[in-house]
């Protein structure tokens, strides 16, 4: 299950206080500044960033995120290792070789290429689970709906959907479970193995469509869309520390950026080196 | 001007060749208690949408007649305010929880219909004080157990501060406690003349004492009657049987003991409450003169064929320790042995371990520590296929099992993957058709069929291959009283067929009337294993583990009438046999 992995995990700490939507920005924001970065100490100064900012902003341990984070340096490590072992310089011939693995060349732009785009993407799933730990999904879809004027029936109609996941979930290795115990297996081949998966996957639909239904009627039953206006039981504003916090996030990326290049390792931005 | 009024309402779901409920009228005052009856698929639930505006408004099909809240027609009335007057308590906890926490939910309904945030606070702390789960206010409601959930539905109902409540089958997911807990809560909304109630529930036994009215559906969606309980037992009983209706257990026991007095020339009105019977039963037994009456010793009323293969072992657990992937143990030191023809159920709350438990007999799930045995021999090395042919496992839901377009082939299918030859496959299949009472509706698709029709297809699927051990969840969950004694029947077949027959159930007249042991099961531990008859002795042990004793049992109590060891009745018949 996804939560597993990523989920919320509830503390005080200047991170979790922060409005969730202006949270959201910051963090997108910091998505691009992140991505446009292709010289590894640059991205490599991001990183630290990321991590002193989770240490000291965040309040969460190392052992709560420790999931998620074994997940994302396996992911960026497999990234960079394979960019630096097959990046295309390697296989230019006239390009030399800083050192060879076997018959492998390792060309200078393939390290640094390879190493840019594993801590970038170590940089950009650390962000994502820092944004994920320390913001409540109902407090984001209140702050969207509030703050961002999204429609509510939108927002909350997804958020119910949301918390049938685990459910559906459940509902499927159920289903699983009933048709192993007849004994009916599929065969070794692949064709097969799919067509068996189709019909679990409509019984599946079957039990959803009755469920949501229902679900229907009850949330009917609660006058939900019934106005165009709603009150809040969770009023959320945007506070000044809101807007510092964004204004903050923003000249930490531009002062990165100038100092990095005044020293000249940022040469460029680009999208997608 | 009655609270409720209802004329000549005529309902028909688009795609539907005949109306869920047609012509129907009758009127409700304030603060009366109604209970709908009728048998499955008579249009309770559908009579139940029609109160608060959401049928015509929200679904298609046709609609005739009319509808008036407080004056208010429910086909044209903002759904806004309908739905603020009466709130309706669905079936299944799953689909009427809309928020991730417990407040949020209750906030919800307040939101949709502008309440300012103050007013919304105290509305909200004041309903979750009501249903009992103001302390849960923080949790996460998919961690809630059924019956919280249903409260939580049921303060959810309450914050618009409605005038009507309509209760959809709440408890019909609940485990005995929580159903009883949901009783008592009903029972104190009555108590507080603020609402009119209107019920759904085939449980009757400790609902009766607040009916103050019946309105009896036919199983075409017309009104049969409408009138006070004892007249509509009284008048229709004869009707109610044929329909497959539950009626309370007292009545049950009233019915046939009146049948037995007959002899003796003595008559008794069958009782509709539990304290009625008490009182009206001591009537009976009033020449005795003792306070407690002990007659004779317990009879068998279930002749126990004590055969030497009755001591075989078919399933040995020892041991057993089972944790999900999160380390915390959902069962610990399972350890007990199933011989050749038991019929054993397996019992306790929601919560408790009982679906893991046959999940990993049936090897679906392996041990975390321990041994099951099967025939003497490891579980895991046996091969999934030869398991499912020495032991068939009804699941809970019957449509999870289906995989095939037309009830026929769905019997047919897992023959088909052995290889048998057509012949074999077409006399077994109809064999099956026949004894299941399914035979007309072989080309039907499994998935059309009616709930007792697709439990019964399920279970025939399962006794293709002449399984020794067949395993049951929940067998007669949401099911009319026709379509359970259908099952109980069958199962009291198969178990005097010889076969081992093991069920999950919250049902404790199904445990105490079919079944010889009992594994009960409390927080993941064994906390009885034996005899069925001693464990609804044991009073205390049945209410820590929130279980509920049988009515014969708590209604001999009342009576102070006992066997003479002081053992009291667990059955109708044993019951009727001290009574007697």
């Amino acid at each position: 299950m996804p939560e597993i992995f990523f989920r919320y995990i509830e503390k005080k700490s200047i991170f979790h206080s922060i409005n969730p939507s202006i949270k959201l920005i910051a963090v997108l924001i910091m998505f691009v500044a992140v991505t446009l970065v292709m010289d590894p100490i640059t991205s490599s100064v991001f990183l630290l960033l990321i991590i002193l900012s989770t240490k000291f902003l965040s309040n969460l341990k190392y052992r709560e995120i420790i999931t998620p984070l074994i997940l994302s340096i396996s992911t960026a490590t497999f990234i960079a290792i394979f960019n630096i072992l097959f990046y295309k310089t390697n296989f230019v011939p006239e390009l030399p070789a800083i050192f060879n693995i076997g018959r492998l060349k390792i060309t200078d732009a393939a390290l640094k290429i390879g190493l840019s785009r594993g801590i970038r993407v170590f940089s950009l799933i650390n962000l994502s689970i820092i944004f994920v730990s320390t913001t409540d999904v109902t407090a984001l879809v209140d702050s969207l709906v509030q703050n961002m004027k999204m429609p509510y029936r939108i927002a909350y109609g997804t958020l119910v959907a949301y918390r049938m996941i685990p459910l559906l979930s459940d509902e499927f290795s159920q289903i699983q479970a009933s048709q192993k115990i007849r004994g009916v297996l599929p065969k070794k081949n692949i064709r097969s193995k799919i067509e068996f998966f189709f019909k679990q996957a409509i019984t599946l639909m079957v039990g959803a469509i009755r469920r949501s239904d229902r679900l229907a009627l009850a949330m009917d039953s609660k006058a939900f869309g019934a106005s165009k206006k709603r009150s809040f039981y969770r009023p959320k504003r945007v506070e000044f520390k809101d807007v510092i916090f964004l204004i903050s996030t923003i000249l930490v990326i531009l002062i990165t950026y100038y100092i990095m290049w005044k020293i000249g390792f940022l040469k460029k931005l680009g999208i997608l080196a | 001007m009655s609270q409720i009024s209802v004329n000549n309402l005529t309902w028909q779901y688009d795609g539907r060749s005949r109306p869920a409920i047609s012509n129907i009228s009758f009127d409700v005052e304030r603060g009366e208690f109604i209970l709908i009856l009728g048998s499955s698929g008579s249009g309770k639930s559908t009579l139940a949408l029609c109160l608060n505006g959401l049928i015509p408004q929200e679904m298609s099909g046709k609609f005739s007649g009319k509808v008036k809240i407080e004056g208010l027609p429910t086909d044209t009335f903002p759904l806004s305010q309908l739905t603020q007057k009466v709130g309706v308590i669905f079936q299944d906890p799953e689909s009427q929880i809309a928020m991730l926490k417990v407040e949020d939910d209750v906030a919800f309904g307040l939101e949709n219909r502008l309440i300012l945030l103050d007013e919304m606070k105290i509305r909200v702390k004041e309903s979750l004080k009501s249903v009992g789960l103001l302390e849960n206010k923080d949790d996460i409601t998919s961690n809630l157990s059924g019956g919280m959930k249903q409260k939580l539905s049921l303060a959810s109902m309450l914050a618009p501060m409605p005038d009507i409540l309509v209760f959809d089958e709440p408890t019909s997911n609940l485990d005995p406690k929580s159903t009883q807990d949901l009783f008592n809560m009903i029972h104190k909304l009555k108590q507080s003349e603020k609402y009119t109630l209107l019920t759904v529930e085939h449980k009757l036994d400790y609902l009766m004492d607040m009916v103050d009215r019946v309105l009896l559906l036919n199983p075409d969606g017309t009104l049969l009657a409408d009138s006070n309980p004892r007249n509509i037992l009284k008048k229709h009983f004869l009707r109610i049987k044929e329909y497959g209706i539950w009626v309370p257990t007292v009545f049950w026991i009233g019915i046939k003991l009146k049948d037995r007095l007959k002899e003796k020339d003595i008559s008794i009105e069958p009782p509709l409450t539990i304290d009625e019977a008490a009182n009206k039963f001591k009537l009976l037994l009033k020449d005795i003169k003792d306070d407690e009456i002990n007659i004779g010793k317990k009879v068998n009323v279930k002749e126990k064929k004590e055969s030497q293969d009755k001591k075989f072992k078919q399933i040995e657990v020892k041991d057993l320790n089972f944790a999900y992937t999160n380390k915390k143990y959902v069962l610990k030191n399972i350890s007990f042995a199933v011989n050749k023809g038991d019929f054993l159920a397996i019992v306790g709350p929601n919560g408790s371990g009982k679906t893991t438990l046959v999940k990993i007999l049936t090897g679906l799930l392996k041990p975390s520590f321990g041994t099951i045995s099967l025939y003497g021999k490891n579980i895991l090395a046996i091969d999934p296929v030869e398991i499912s042919k020495k032991m068939g496992f009804v699941f809970q839901n019957p449509e999870h099992q289906f995989l095939s377009d037309t009830v026929y082939n769905e019997i047919a299918l897992s023959l088909r993957l052995a290889n048998k030859s057509e012949d074999f496959i077409k006399k077994k299949v109809n064999d099956l058709l026949k004894q299941f009472e399914l035979i007309e509706l072989k080309e039907k698709n499994p998935f059309s069929l009616s709930q007792g029709q697709k439990r019964r297809l399920s279970v025939a699927t399962m006794l293709l291959w002449d399984q020794d051990i067949l395993i049951f969840d929940e067998p007669t969950f949401g099911q009319d009283f026709k379509n359970s004694q259908q099952m109980w029947n069958i199962l009291k077949e198969l178990n005097s067929m010889g076969k081992t027959i093991i069920v999950i159930t919250h049902d404790m007249s199904f445990v105490s009337e079919l079944t010889e042991k009992v594994v009960l099961l409390f927080e993941g531990e064994i906390k009885y294993f034996g005899n069925t008859f001693d464990l609804f002795q044991k009073r205390g042990l049945l209410l820590n583990s929130n279980l509920m004793e049988p009515l014969p049992t708590t209604l001999a109590r009342k009576l102070k009438i006992s066997f003479k060891d002081g053992v009291f009745p667990t059955t109708i018949d044993e019951f009727l046999y001290l009574i007697n």
